[in-house]
């Protein structure tokens, strides 16, 4: 035991595990050690990666609101590079850095593509092809993708049915964009819904006992 | 998988209100006097999960609250390489809220708060150190200080106590009268993680002199870590006086609830702080609120308000996603305002007279919160007290002035390790 005078402790440790004087000469046995050794710098590494990112995203969107500003100010292109870093940084953080469930990956990239596509449809003059075309395919693609993760997952299927709860939810987006006047092309934003609604009824029909329990667990207040 | 839970009254704010920098995961540990084994500990473990249904679950998602699903696949035993505490990565960890970690001689349990409380946890590790010894061969024999990993799981054990026990769901004084306490503040680890002090010391002596005082340990380790900070808080020039401790109380030393979940109540411990207060003064404050804030009739008041608050229709119908921010907003800006620091004391564990001589000590570490960035967890075992500091700043005067005063007090030896994260 070594003892630290102006602590006023004693410790195993080579050094004071309060002001970090060095108590000893002698290195403290290894398998007399509280605690593993850790390595530090990959952990400084990891957070870093993150906050680079961010810090990234956001000095690039300045950098190019100046220039946007300085060299066409009658067009601020900008806002297609800002939604095109959210997008990125979405896909960075969350898609691929986070240890999230896989369901909840694909309804974050179906969220925020959704969102990319409104602003650049948007900013381009509003022609409607996002909402009119790419939204409801996109929401499709997303609740088949879900479904047939699902089918091969089996026994681990009820982990995603929150997620495809969400996104069948997603599916009735375009039809509400249509009925209120951003979208006018009925049909495709009529097969997000459809296929929404047949996702959910096959459900019923194929899990129905068990898919009932999920729905009586989802929905507890 | 047909067995589900919903989170208890307590666990849902935990649910609400963690993040990156909030792990709400707690650690208990056991430390024996041989190395541990892996492989044994990894049958011990495989027998004692089907004990303790309510903690091997994974979460799910749901619209109105999240829930608890019973979790079928295997809970690994893990040699410890991370800081304490750290977030659980579900994905690692095969889903599971908790995890099992061994290094040396010690067995540790780390649980996401919203499955249960230092009460909770500690019985695990107790019976699954028993396990563990008894497929050791070791001659040690279960009584009704533990449970015993063969028996079934009780209704009981796995019910909402807050439930049980609420007498009333009328909301008489919804809002927290505490008011707001000097908060830490300090420069945060690089890298992020959990920088853990702990100082050993004779539990027994420490009583006696705590007793001579007029106090109890508890309130002996309280008051002067309220003086520390205060001193410490001076040389800030801080011009804040209120030093509140927020100090967990089990309530199954109050009601007689064998729940394994959540079932505690936090009492606020405040001393408004001026220079020329002696510590027998503050050791008088501590005292006395400690009497009243644990007193049976103070902690029913608690859970009818907390069963009233989460029983409101208007907090049940709106979904998650607009809620648990809201929570996590009132978390931080009314419930850990009106707190300096957090001491969590587990008290004096029991173990079987068969397994005391098998073990060395027992410690308790809490996380840290932004607000709160230094706590201390407690425990004592085989007349060995355990305090444990975890921090997520640099800072560690109060640390290190509070281990002084404890020596220059009582005349005690403090023995003190740490983990050394981000020194």
């Amino acid at each position: 035991m070594n003892r630290c005078q102006e602590c006023e402790i004693v410790t195993e440790e080579q050094t004071c595990p309060l002001c970090h004087k060095v108590l000893s000469e002698v290195e403290q046995a290894k398998d007399r050690r509280a605690y593993p050794v850790y390595d530090q710098q990959e952990y400084k590494m990891r957070a870093r990666i993150s906050k680079l990112a961010i810090i990234g995203g956001i000095l690039a969107t300045l950098i190019c609101f100046l220039i946007n500003v300085i060299v066409m100010p009658h067009f601020l292109w900008v806002f297609y590079v800002a939604v095109a870093i959210f997008y990125l940084l979405v896909s960075l953080n969350h898609t691929i850095l986070s240890a999230s469930h896989l369901g909840g990956k694909i309804t974050a990239q179906v969220i925020s593509l959704t969102i990319l596509l409104l602003v650049v449809d948007g900013m381009s003059g509003s022609v409607q092809w996002s909402v009119n075309y790419v939204v409801p395919f996109v929401i499709i693609a997303g609740i088949m993708l879900i479904s047939v993760i699902m089918i091969k997952v089996r026994m681990k299927w009820t982990g995603y049915i929150s997620f495809l709860l969400m996104m069948i939810a997603l599916g009735f987006l375009p039809l509400i964009l249509y009925f209120t006047g951003v979208a006018n092309v009925l049909w495709p934003s009529v097969s997000a819904a459809s296929f929404g609604a047949a996702t959910f009824i096959a459900m019923l029909l194929i899990a129905n006992e068990a898919f009932m329990t999920q729905l009586g667990r989802r929905f507890h207040f | 998988m047909d067995q589900w839970y919903k989170i208890d009254n307590t666990g849902k704010i935990f649910h609400a209100v963690s993040n990156a920098s909030n792990s709400a995961v707690f650690r208990v540990s056991m430390t024996l006097h041989e190395t541990i084994d892996p492989k044994i500990l990894q049958e011990a473990l495989d027998i004692v999960v089907m004990r303790f249904p309510t903690l091997t679950v994974r979460v799910r998602k749901g619209l109105f609250w999240d829930f608890l699903e019973q979790n079928d696949q295997l809970l690994q035993v893990k040699k410890e390489s991370d800081y304490p505490c750290a977030p659980i990565d579900r994905k690692e960890n095969n889903a599971f809220l908790i995890r099992v970690l061994y290094f040396g001689k010690r067995i540790s349990v780390e649980v996401f708060h919203s499955l249960t409380d230092g009460g909770g946890a500690a019985e695990f590790l107790k019976t699954l150190t028993y396990q563990y010894l008894t497929l050791k061969g070791e001659p040690v024999e279960a009584d009704d200080k533990i449970m015993k990993p063969y028996d079934a799981p009780k209704r009981e054990e796995v019910e909402d106590s807050f439930e049980k026990y609420a007498t009333s769901r009328e909301v008489k004084n919804p809002a927290s009268s505490d008011k707001k306490a000097y908060q830490l503040k300090g420069t945060q680890l690089n890298p992020p993680g959990i920088n853990v002090i702990q100082g050993v010391v004779d539990a027994g002596a420490l009583n006696t002199y705590a007793k001579a005082q007029g106090t109890s340990l508890t309130g002996f380790l309280t008051s002067v870590l309220i003086n520390v900070i205060h001193m410490e808080k001076n040389r800030e020039k801080s011009k804040a006086s209120l030093i509140t401790v927020a100090m967990p109380v089990s309530l199954r030393r109050h009601f007689p609830s064998v729940s394994i979940r959540n079932f505690f109540s936090v009492s606020n411990i405040g001393v408004r702080m001026s220079d020329d207060m002696p510590l027998e003064e503050v050791i008088k404050e501590v005292t006395k609120q400690l009497i009243a804030k644990t007193d049976k009739g103070f902690l029913q008041e608690g859970i009818n308000r907390f069963v009233a608050f989460q029983s409101n229709l208007l907090l049940r119908i709106v979904p998650v996603f607009i809620k648990y921010p809201v929570m996590r907003f009132a978390f931080n800006q009314f419930g850990e305002r009106a707190k300096t620091i957090t001491v969590s004391n587990l008290g004096n564990i029991q173990l079987p007279d068969s397994m005391r001589p098998y073990a060395d000590s027992m410690d308790v570490v809490l996380y840290p919160t932004n607000k709160s960035p230094i706590n201390v967890g407690t425990a004592t075992v085989n007349n060995k007290l355990t305090i444990t500091f975890s921090r997520s700043i640099e800072e560690n005067e109060i640390i290190r002035t509070f281990f002084k005063e404890i020596t220059r007090l009582t005349g005690l030896d403090v023995t003190v390790s740490s983990n050394g994260w981000g020194e």
